[in-house]
């Protein structure tokens, strides 16, 4: 089994071999006959087959295919809001903090499972002095817009707030590309909230998401979710809905990226998972995200 | 306070429900604060300023801004001072945010208040009203100059120590 990140990589799995092998049973990571191997979008699978008499066969394949290319890419615009003109950003922007080392990582194994390349882009113009780059990824630092509280953007009717429109209509979006904007925090009190095509086209925020800093786990993999699956919010609020399914069926609701609500952690049974079996709403996701116009050609 | 009619309590918990879901669009909360009754949006305040185990969750309180009128004010902001010692951060952090939504006018001894709080985000909200007091006030500033010098480095207080820098309390010129 090919797996794109280390959690399922070091789960045991049995081994499927007989009774009497000293390999029989659930094997794990690093033991002999542990066939979970950690495989990249971009990397190859290579079997050997060694008959008893003849040359040994030796196949190598693309870990998707090529021609047609199944690979996909999908470009990120991330603005960190500053605590105030010229300060800090909201959450570090520095080498090894968790807006690279965690929420990069996360979404490109969530979506690297579907052939999906992520990557940061930068729109022409923007002040060199505003862009931080960490191993080839970039992110704007942007000053809080006038009566902006970068701890509290709103998107509500006291006094007419509506910090994410106009967010949304100071920062627009390149063609085709989804836009993350890192907050302080929400009025709303969600974690994160996303304004997807289906719903709010005619919003300037659209295809746009709303982090409260870098917080839980699969917070933004999942509202990116929203806007690459395109689900209407009038179906159960754009989110999963297990299906009923048939006997020994595991689309359950826990283990899916788009339940209502994340996992606080990473690992194996957690939230990351997405399928192309119609959920209870009748919903795929893994078709509508490869042929969303937010994933583009290889 | 008189007790609800049947029809205002089915409303109010069906309001409530909104309110204190796990996550809800910001179009949903609008549409709610407008939808429903001052009744039914009194009903479910009197509900969440009563509420004590288990607490109300930091995004319930900050939704009660979204029903927000002119006359349940004094009851949102009885909802805020009594989770501001809320044993959840993000409460603390949504009450104190509250009040400064509502300009009440103990802010600041209440921001004051926060300042020790060990969570960042609750101690970044405080900062963040006072910094902007401190400037005419020697013992805030004061306080503010202790706090950050006491935490600074500590990555748990990256938000907070921020928004002390850009306001100038960290710099030799703030030194008062």
């Amino acid at each position: 089994m090919l797996v794109s990140d280390t959690d399922d990589q070091r789960q045991s799995t049995n081994s499927g071999l007989p009774a009497g092998s000293p390999d029989v049973g659930d094997r794990n990571f690093g033991q002999s006959n542990h066939r979970i191997r950690l495989a990249d979008l971009e990397g190859s699978v290579e079997a050997e087959y060694a008959p008893t008499t003849g040359a040994p066969i030796k196949v190598k394949l693309p870990m998707f295919r090529r021609s047609p290319d199944e690979r996909r890419r999908l470009s990120l615009q991330i603005f960190v809001l500053r605590v105030a003109a010229g300060g800090n950003g909201v959450v570090p922007t520095t080498a090894g903090s968790d807006l690279f080392d965690v929420e990069l990582r996360e979404i490109r194994q969530i979506y690297g499972r579907l052939g999906i390349k992520v990557d940061t882009v930068v729109a022409p113009g923007t002040a060199a002095a505003n862009i931080v780059t960490v191993g080839g990824d970039s992110i704007v630092l942007i000053d809080p817009p006038q009566g902006i509280n970068p701890l509290n953007v709103s998107f509500n009717p006291l006094g007419g707030a509506n910090d994410e429109s106009r967010l949304g209509t100071l920062f627009p979006a390149l063609p085709d590309t989804i836009r993350i904007f890192y907050a302080g925090g929400l009025a709303s009190g969600n974690r994160a909230e996303s304004w997807p095509d289906v719903d709010f086209l005619a919003l300037p925020q659209h295809g746009a998401c709303f982090a409260n800093r870098v917080a839980a786990t699969y917070n933004v993999p999942h509202e990116m979710g929203h806007i690459l699956t395109n689900k209407r919010s009038a179906q159960h609020t754009g989110h999963y809905f297990a299906p009923a399914g048939a006997a020994g069926a595991r689309l359950r609701n826990d283990q899916n990226l788009m339940r209502n609500g994340t996992s606080s952690v990473e690992g194996v049974r957690e939230s990351k998972r997405l399928w192309d079996e119609p959920d209870g709403d009748g919903v795929k996701q893994v078709t509508p995200i490869v042929g969303s116009h937010y994933t583009h050609a290889f | 306070m008189m007790a609800a009619s049947s029809t205002t309590a089915s409303e109010a918990d069906r309001l409530f429900e909104i309110l204190n879901a796990h996550s809800a669009h910001p179009t949903v909360l609008d549409a709610a604060g407008r939808e429903f009754s001052d009744a039914v949006k009194d009903e479910v305040l009197v509900r969440v300023a009563r509420m004590f185990d288990p607490p109300p969750h930091g995004a319930l309180l900050n939704r009660l801004l979204f029903i927000l009128t002119e006359r349940n004010k004094p009851l949102v902001a009885t909802a805020f001072i009594a989770n501001l010692r809320s044993p959840l951060p993000e409460a603390r952090q949504a009450s104190l945010q509250g009040l400064e939504k509502l300009d009440h006018p103990a802010l600041v001894p209440l921001a004051l208040l926060s300042v020790r709080d060990d969570v960042d985000g609750v101690v970044a909200v405080a900062c963040q009203i006072l910094a902007a007091k401190a400037k005419g006030d020697p013992s805030i500033w004061g306080l503010l100059r202790s706090a950050y010098v006491s935490r600074i480095g500590r990555k748990e207080f990256y938000l907070s120590n921020s928004i002390l820098e850009a306001n100038g309390v960290a710099g030799a010129a703030a030194e008062k």
